[in-house]
């Protein structure tokens, strides 16, 4: 086994990942660059690599525009409803999960619970768009908020009980022994320690609602617009107006990224975790 | 006679505190269960009984949803568009996730093996991850921008380098190796976190064994590294081809399973007879075929993966 | 300090039975030890006591009160756990303070107090503000012995919390907390698969297999009279040798003959083997009750050996040896008198005999 051999491959592989970073990087990059730009410096040939003429533009025609304002404020409602209601039943049934096996026999509970993610969203949007109908619940917040629950409530549980099972029963145990009720040893010894675990939940969860399309473009009507349904017809005139859309796309990309950056370590783990436990 | 009632009623005294031991976890796990019953099972299980049903509530004419056996099925599996839907989903859910899964996996383990500072590494993948933070539609718009024909970046790459710009989002077969490759950005971070994570997880001590052993670079990657992370692509694998049978966000916004129908994927289908045709029923149909189809491709891999781990 | 009182305890799990009618009294003040190879049921029995497991049938008592259908809660105990079960976020001091919290029935002033008797008497008030993360393997232990100890419970249980420690520190703890329970007198049921911590640190030492009690009764008794072939080959270190033989009879004398070694006996030694309800017994003796000699007496019973192997533990050797045939023997004697190679006869009153019915572990005394 030759050394050169070994270089060859570092090289070549730290070639792939330089390669792999400016693929990445570029889209970023290049959504930053059209957002600054003048409409007319879009679309030339050769392309503008940086904003020639700088301007904020169309950030403030994001900020000022009732439309797109209503639309984002809406998007954070839901999701944060959505999160929080997510949250609180999934971590009451994770933790049941966790502590009492007799809950989920053979596994098949929470395989019923799993299975809905196999089906795409339109499974589920198509009956409810006439339940809801039916119920008054269409362009409703509380609607949509419910709505979401149908695949952040199987993500939460999942991520919950995997948090709840690294804490092993004895802690629970030694604080009855020690004249506490469950209720309480929950307070006092399990919330604090599943805390990181729960916040990483709620992080997850709140990004998958705040990205959500479908279901909100087919429950949505004017008074609730999410930002991803006003994304589509975000035309002002006949020309697509790329650097308004490209501004917007950066303003709502930036609470995910932002989360991302700050829960990294947390959120690192949950992706793993909660994907590779199945 | 005596002793047996007082034997009975210690053994009944018992059994209470075990039964109300019972309620406390009922209430806990009842109110998830209550609500995906009722807002994803229940809508469900009615949209089974429609796929057996004629319905097409338009404005124009109401009817009220009438039992035709499987008729929507056999309709189904003779239309074309259907077919056309599912070759472009060959295409793309076969090409595109493997290479999602390769390039993952190469990513993790140059990652993990060619960069020494952990803060490089820890940053490197920070980066990797925010593509799946977007919106799917916002990276839609976004790479729909970049394929833009006259002005988008990417073909202005490509004149740069000397070939000629390319109808990417115009035609069948570029447009969705388009969705591919937003895709591919987007979604490689989910291969690479996971073999990384199960790389990290291989104890040092196994390839130090190895290396005093005598084994090459190549032997430990063979022996070592490649069987460990085995059921971890599978998984991957796996995960990324159920979302494939999800995908739609990038598709709507970026070619509108355009030009005409030619690169339309069942879930779009599905959409477009649903929610532009009105046939309730036979979108109904649609989404259980596709789902059952998804159920089905996982219950095969987990097969696989079975008889791979015994082998 | 109370007395417990365990009666007919059944624990079923679907098809598998952990404890058996399981009757046990232990006395006010006294150290029990619960011991055992795993699964024999000592831990289901220690945490039916602590009412962590709801037995199937059968009642607990403290004192005379039936506190089977009572939460743990409600129980006067303490329990150190296998895992010790610390909590990480807490200090040292926290953690011991927690029990005393509970009720809120304690003010400030006074948990403090106990904390810090406890803490110097269990040894940890040096280290005990600092984070359980923080500490050894040690010294967590005594912080979870002081969190145990700060209620002074009327009954005080322990589950093996000692396996995962090294000898030295396992030897001291073992010793301390034996200490602790005499001066506090609290009634105390240890669970532990370690034969040598069982009879080190009991008052009463409990032998349980396959769900049941095999023995009860203080260490001494244990050793030198066990009631199965069970127990005797699980106390004792080194492990009780063995031979298995049938049983002859030439007039009054008994014969067992192991295929290679005959042992004689008569007279009252040989009275017992009248019970005998199978022909082949196991005959078996304890390494420390072999002495050697260069030739083969004539009083005593003996077996013919190579030594193979001594190993030194200080005062007395462990001599490793085998007969012509193979069969091994284990002899414990002085130290340095004995060398590999070297051949001779380990000899032995044939009043040290252990006589079993049978060969299988329920097999019982017959002597």
């Amino acid at each position: 086994m030759s050394t050169s051999q070994t270089n060859w491959f570092k090289w070549a592989g730290r070639g792939l990942l330089v390669a792999y970073t400016l693929f990445v990087g570029f889209p970023i990059y290049w959504t930053l660059n059209t957002a600054f730009k003048p409409l007319g410096q879009i679309g030339t040939f050769p392309p503008t690599l940086y904003p020639k003429g700088f301007q904020l533009d169309a950030f403030v025609w994001v900020l000022s525009n009732s439309r797109a304002i209503d639309a984002i404020l809406n998007s954070l409602i839901i999701a944060t409803g959505t999160t929080i209601l997510s949250v609180i039943l999934g971590a009451l049934a994770g933790y049941a999960f966790s502590r009492f096996s007799w809950v989920d026999p053979g596994g098949h509970v929470s395989f019923w619970l799993l299975s809905t993610r196999m089906f795409p969203p339109v499974a589920v949007v198509l009956p409810i768009f006439f339940i809801y109908g039916r119920l008054g619940l269409q362009d409703t917040l509380i609607g949509l908020i419910l709505l979401y629950l149908t695949f952040n409530l199987p993500l939460t549980t999942w991520l919950m009980r995997d948090f709840f099972d690294k804490i092993p029963t004895s802690f629970e145990e030694a604080a009855f022994v020690d004249g506490y009720s469950r209720f309480q040893a929950f307070r006092k010894v399990i919330f604090p320690l599943v805390r990181p675990g729960l916040v990483a939940t709620m992080m997850l969860a709140w990004v998958f609602a705040w990205n959500e399309f479908l279901f909100a473009w087919i429950i949505t009507g004017n008074s609730t617009s999410t930002y991803t349904t006003i994304l589509p017809t975000l035309i002002e005139s006949n020309q697509i107006q790329w650097n308004n859309i490209m501004a917007m796309a950066t303003v709502v990309a930036t609470p995910p990224t932002l989360i991302l950056i700050a829960f990294r370590d947390n959120i690192i783990e949950g992706m793993t975790l909660g994907m590779t436990d199945i | 006679m005596s002793t047996t009632r007082d034997s009975l009623q210690e053994r009944i005294a018992v059994r209470i505190p075990i039964r109300r031991e019972k309620l406390a976890p009922l209430l806990l796990v009842g109110p998830a269960l209550v609500t995906v019953f009722l807002v994803t099972i229940g809508p469900m299980l009615w949209s089974l009984w429609l796929s057996f049903n004629r319905w097409t509530p338009s404005s124009i004419a109401y009817q009220e949803p009438t039992f035709n056996g499987i008729g929507n099925f056999a309709w189904l599996f003779t239309e074309g568009r259907f077919w056309n839907s599912v070759a472009n989903f060959a295409y793309y859910g076969g090409v595109g996730v493997t290479i999602q899964v390769l390039l993952g996996t190469a990513l993790a383990l140059v990652l993990y093996n060619y960069v020494e500072r952990r803060s490089v590494r820890i940053g490197l993948l920070t980066l990797f991850a925010v593509p799946m933070m977007i919106a799917p539609l916002v990276a839609g718009r976004i790479w729909q921008l970049l394929f833009l024909p006259g002005g988008g970046a990417v073909n202005g790459i490509l004149g740069i380098v000397g070939s000629g710009g390319l109808p990417w989002l115009q035609s069948r077969w570029l447009g969705l190796t388009s969705l591919m490759i937003a895709d591919t950005w987007q979604w490689v971070g989910l291969p690479l976190l996971i073999i990384y994570g199960g790389r990290a997880s291989i104890p040092d001590s196994m390839y130090e064994a190895a290396r005093v052993n005598g084994a090459s670079r190549w032997m430990q990657f063979r022996r070592i590294t490649l069987p460990q992370l085995r059921t971890l692509i599978a998984i991957a694998f796996i995960l990324r081809f159920m979302d494939a049978y999800k995908f739609f966000d990038k598709l709507f916004i970026m070619t509108r399973g355009g030009p005409g129908t030619q690169t339309e994927l069942p879930t779009f289908y599905t959409y477009i007879v649903g929610f532009s045709e009105f046939n309730i029923g036979r979108a109904a149909a649609l989404t259980w075929v596709i789902g059952l189809g998804s159920i089905l491709t996982m219950l095969l891999f987990w097969r696989f993966m079975d008889t791979e781990g015994s082998v | 300090m109370a007395k417990v009182e365990i009666d007919n305890l059944t624990k079923r799990y679907g098809s598998i039975v952990a404890t058996n009618d399981i009757s046990l009294d232990i006395e006010d003040g006294n150290l029990t030890v619960l011991v055992g190879p795993s699964g024999c049921g000592k831990t289901t029995t220690l945490r039916s006591v602590a009412g962590l497991e709801t037995p199937t049938e059968g009642t607990i008592s403290f004192d005379g009160v039936d506190i089977t259908d009572r939460q743990p809660q409600d129980r006067d105990i303490s329990m150190v756990f296998q895992d010790l079960a610390l909590y990480p976020h807490m200090t040292g001091w926290e953690n011991v303070a927690f029990p005393l919290r509970a009720e809120k029935e304690y003010s400030e002033q006074e948990i403090e107090e106990a904390v810090r008797e406890t803490a110097e008497v269990t040894d940890c008030d040096r280290f005990i503000d600092k984070k359980i993360t923080e500490l050894s393997g040690g010294q967590q232990q005594r912080v979870a012995l002081a969190r145990a100890l700060v209620r002074r419970p009327e009954v005080f249980l322990m589950d093996e919390p000692f396996s995962d420690l090294d000898e030295l520190l396992k030897r001291q703890l073992r010793a301390e907390v034996v200490q602790l329970q005499q001066e506090f007198g609290v009634t105390m049921i240890h669970v532990t698969h370690d034969q040598e911590e069982a009879m080190t640190m009991g008052d009463n030492l409990v032998v349980m297999n396959k769900g049941k009690v095999v023995q009860s009764g203080n260490p001494d008794e244990v050793f030198s009279r066990p009631r199965t072939l069970f127990v005797a080959m699980f106390i004792g270190s080194p492990q009780i040798n063995r031979f298995d033989c049938d049983l002859s009879w030439d007039g009054d004398t008994a014969v067992l003959d192991s295929g290679e070694l005959v042992f004689e006996l008569s007279g009252d030694q040989a009275a017992p083997l009248r019970e005998a309800t199978e022909t082949k017994l196991a005959v078996c003796v304890r390494p420390q009750r072999l002495t050697w000699a260069e030739a083969e007496p004539q009083d005593r019973l003996s077996v013919p050996v190579t030594v193979n192997l001594a190993e030194k533990i200080g005062t007395e050797d462990i001599i490793r040896c085998t007969t012509p045939e193979g069969t091994s023997v284990t002899a414990e004697v002085n130290s340095g008198i004995l060398s590999e190679g070297m051949e001779g006869y380990l000899t032995f009153e044939s009043s040290n005999l252990h006589l079993f019915d049978g060969v299988d572990e329920n097999a019982e005394r017959l002597n």
